[in-house]
């Protein structure tokens, strides 16, 4: 896998430990969804050191109500037509005000980043034998939208008049 | 019509740059045809029998002359000199290579048109009353909401990769002819106790292997709300919506299972926790979008406007019939709407010729105020035509083979491509459509109006379940039957036809349909069409008609 | 794997369409099944068949056939080029005096063009 964030390849700085693997004391971890559920109330970490693994299929208040405690948010498309995740990232960030890293993670197709990065995604695992240098122009081959996002890039309604 | 700005113009020739390097990327290998096929489907391009389909967006149904010349030059240049008008007012071409794709696409940009969501689980084009803005009937013209929706929901980000594709209509008549109860989301645009103007929201309409007709989920939104609520519900719906079983996967399923109260109360919570301020339509912007549809300079009513018209009507039967059935009341007057009926018998329902798009687009100049419409059934509306100017008009359209009188009667057939074309069907649809529409013309002006819908799968592409008499095709053991439904509507009046008995062979199809239009003149009460008499009498007689007594 | 190309006979116009109730032709044909292998023609989505030897054409007389349909599919797929057929998938055919034929109204209207 490769790491794709603020446009350009960069190490994962993040370990993502397997449901078995002991908790370190210190350092940046992912853990799953399942097992935040369990050992929550047992996890004092850092936001900075902590990141969750979300299935898709939990709904956006689940997450959102958790969202305060991490640092990290990797959201999941099993599949590249599965879009739930779309909603799961739009809401982290505009309804519950999450401010790290959301990242997509699983069927990460380089036509869906500039759709992904709207709704408000800003690392990308994608597997290394895809990544061509032409994913990292995906981020830039629309500069108008139709409609307001997670962004905060303007949008055509907003330009015609005269707001931005 | 709503004309591009400089934006609109921009954000296209992106699009048709980024498709561009797709179709180079799949051409070169760089993409599987797995990784390709959602790409090439959000423009509109299918791997059909034969050949790429390609399907272009005509937004709401609406053509300018330059639009329907384009269409013209597509089908010369990339195709085999013709096109078929959908069921969803937009316009396929069969005959299509991939490698011209981005051409086409580039050729369409040019006349501010596209192909961007006509097929793929995202929401597709906007449908919407072919009468819009001329009816006489309606609270206000419903295009510029069209448009703003169109707008809206292009390249969405988030609701691109929905369970399924999302169709939404909107009419703002009581008279129905956008089928907006079989849609995803239906807008009526409806006047409260106020007296203020907004929409009734109807959802989870549909047709397919289950059709289920829309349920109120907002009996009166305001106009300012409207796409913070589209997006609340679309967003419930990203969310919720069933995955893993394609034929369970349209929002009619979620609205079915959660029952519409839940499924209110899951879009009201939604909705209460966005910020709605973004989404907010604000006057300006929608008085910018309806002063696109201001109406044309009509004409003053001339002292001898009818006494042509009269003339006309006296002396030439032919014109006499085609005023009868292809002709409808204008709100201004002195006009009149007039419809072109795509049925000439024996040709396949909504197929035209690139001579007969240039044709038009030239009688839209001469006759009109160069706009066309395309209906849900697979015609084309003239939406201001002079009265006085109506006998010209006509002679110039039989002239072209374009004068067939048939509007509303049983030879006006919709159809779908079917098995000569699709790779979904199961059995034909087109020589049907031919061979009934030529048997029933000798009587379709004793039964009156008659609306005959044929699909070639249950995907129902052709209406079927809501055709006052639907056909189905399926296959059973690689042989063609048809399994005919009676009852059905697609009016305010909606309801899905009910099933007559087994499935008939090809060649008893017209036999069939006989019997059962048999039923219906001899049962019927002055005024009531196909539908009202099932309802009154039920299914009995008409199943007895074709089966025999049982 | 051993195939055989049928002779160039079965040309779209000589071949007319059943109606449905009609029985299918008379001719005697081969006690064994045989197969053929088409698919979409990438750059315009012309239908194709596999024509053995690592090639495909747009006439379905020139398919190659054989009783093994999974083996033939596995042999077309094999071959280059690589990127010319698109969704490859076995069908039945029937061969009478030299000339085969698909079977099932769906292949009929694939090879020899729509009916209406």
């Amino acid at each position: 896998m490769v790491l794709i964030k603020g446009r350009q390849v960069v190490a994962d700085s993040w370990r993502h430990l397997d449901d078995s693997d002991p908790l370190p004391a210190t350092g940046a971890v992912t853990i799953s969804w399942e097992r935040w559920t369990v050992e929550r109330g047992t996890i004092a970490r850092p936001r900075a050191q902590l990141g969750l693994r979300i299935p898709n299929t939990v709904t956006t208040a689940v997450i959102g109500a958790d969202a305060d405690h991490c640092g990290l948010i990797a959201v999941a498309f099993p599949n590249f037509g599965d879009g739930r995740a779309f909603s799961q990232a739009r809401v982290l960030r505009s309804q519950y005000g999450f401010r790290g890293e959301i990242r997509a993670t699983g069927n990460v197709l380089r036509d869906q980043l500039q759709f992904m990065e709207r709704c408000g995604i800003d690392a990308f695992e994608v597997p290394e034998r895809a990544l061509t240098e032409d994913w990292l122009a995906a981020f830039s081959e629309f500069d108008l939208f139709y409609q307001p996002a997670a962004d905060s890039r303007p949008w055509i309604a907003r330009q015609r008049a005269g707001r931005n | 019509m709503y004309r591009y700005d400089e934006f609109d113009r921009r954000f296209l020739d992106e699009r048709v740059a980024q498709y561009r390097d797709q179709v180079r990327r799949r051409l070169a290998g760089q993409l599987s045809e797995e990784e390709f096929r959602p790409l090439r489907l959000r423009n509109g391009l299918y791997l059909q029998l034969h050949a790429y389909m390609y399907r272009i967006a005509i937004p709401y149904g609406t053509l300018s002359p330059a639009q329907l010349r384009m269409l013209g030059h597509v089908a010369r240049k990339y195709d085999r000199g013709y096109g078929h008008f959908t069921t969803r007012q937009n316009m396929q071409f069969n005959w299509i290579k991939l490698d011209e794709s981005p051409d086409i696409m580039a050729d369409l940009a040019s006349v501010e048109m596209h192909s961007i969501q006509t097929s793929g689980n995202c929401i597709r084009n906007t449908t919407s009353d072919p009468f819009a803005g001329v009816a006489d009937d309606e609270i206000e013209d419903p295009r510029p909401y069209c448009e703003i929706i169109r707008q809206w929901s292009t390249l969405h980000p988030e609701f691109s990769w929905l369970p399924r594709k999302f169709k939404i209509a909107v009419s703002a008549s009581k008279k129905d002819r956008a089928a907006v109860h079989v849609h995803d989301i239906g807008l009526y645009l409806v006047r409260n106790a106020e007296g203020e103007v907004g929409f009734q929201v109807l959802i989870g309409g549909g047709l397919g292997r289950t059709p289920i007709m829309a349920k109120v989920l907002r009996e009166f939104l305001p106009k300012k709300d409207l796409l913070s609520y589209l997006e609340a519900a679309l967003r419930v719906y990203n969310e919720y919506g069933r995955r893993d079983n394609i034929y369970k996967a349209r929002i009619k399923i979620l609205v079915q299972s959660l029952g519409i109260d839940k499924m209110r109360e899951a879009v009201d919570a939604e909705w209460a926790k966005m910020d709605h301020t973004p989404l907010d339509l604000d006057n300006e912007t929608v008085r910018a979008i309806i002063a696109h549809f201001a109406p044309p300079a009509y004409a003053a009513v001339g002292k001898d406007d009818d006494a042509v018209f009269q003339a006309a009507v006296a002396s030439d039967r032919k014109f006499a019939r085609w005023m009868k059935y292809n002709v409808a009341h204008h709100k201004q007057p002195g006009y009149a709407i007039a419809t072109v009926s795509l049925k000439p018998l024996g040709t396949p329902p909504g197929d035209i010729t690139a001579e007969q798009l240039d044709l038009l687009a030239e009688l839209s100049e001469t006759y009109g105020f160069g706009e066309v419409r395309v209906t849900h059934e697979q015609n084309v509306v003239f939406p201001d035509v002079r009265r006085s100017d109506l006998p010209a008009f006509y002679n110039a359209l039989a002239a072209a083979g374009l004068g067939t009188a048939n509007i509303g009667l049983a030879s006006d057939i919709i159809a779908c491509p079917g098995l000569d074309y699709c790779t979904l069907a199961n059995a034909r649809s087109i020589p049907v459509a031919e061979k009934l529409g030529e048997h029933l013309a000798d009587r379709e002006e004793e039964v009156g109006p008659m609306k005959i819908k044929i699909s070639g799968c249950i995907n129902a592409c052709g209406h079927h379940h809501v055709g006052h008499i639907g056909i189905l095709g399926v296959d059973k053991n690689g042989e063609e039957f048809y399994q005919i439904t009676v009852g059905g509507s697609a009016d305010e009046q909606s309801a899905v036809g009910g099933i007559v008995g087994r499935a008939v062979s090809s060649d008893q199809v017209n036999d069939a349909v006989d019997k059962l239009l048999d039923v219906y003149v001899r049962m019927r009460c002055e005024g009531e069409d196909l539908p009202a008499t099932y309802r009154r009498v039920g299914p009995e007689p008409f199943k007895e008609a074709v089966y025999g007594a049982h | 794997m051993v195939y055989r190309t049928a002779t160039g006979a079965g040309l779209p116009g000589q071949f007319t369409i059943r109606a449905p109730n009609e029985s299918e032709p008379s001719a005697v044909t081969t006690e064994t099944k045989l197969y053929a292998i088409t698919a979409s023609r990438l750059r315009d989505g012309a239908v194709i068949y596999f024509a053995g030897k690592q090639t495909w054409s747009v006439k379905f007389a020139d398919s190659a056939i054989a009783p093994d349909g999974d083996a033939l599919l596995a042999e077309a797929a094999a071959g280059p080029p690589p990127l010319e057929a698109v969704g490859a998938y076995v069908i039945e055919v029937t061969q009478a005096e030299g000339i085969i034929r698909p079977v099932g109204l769906r292949e009929e209207i694939r090879a020899f063009g729509p009916t209406a």
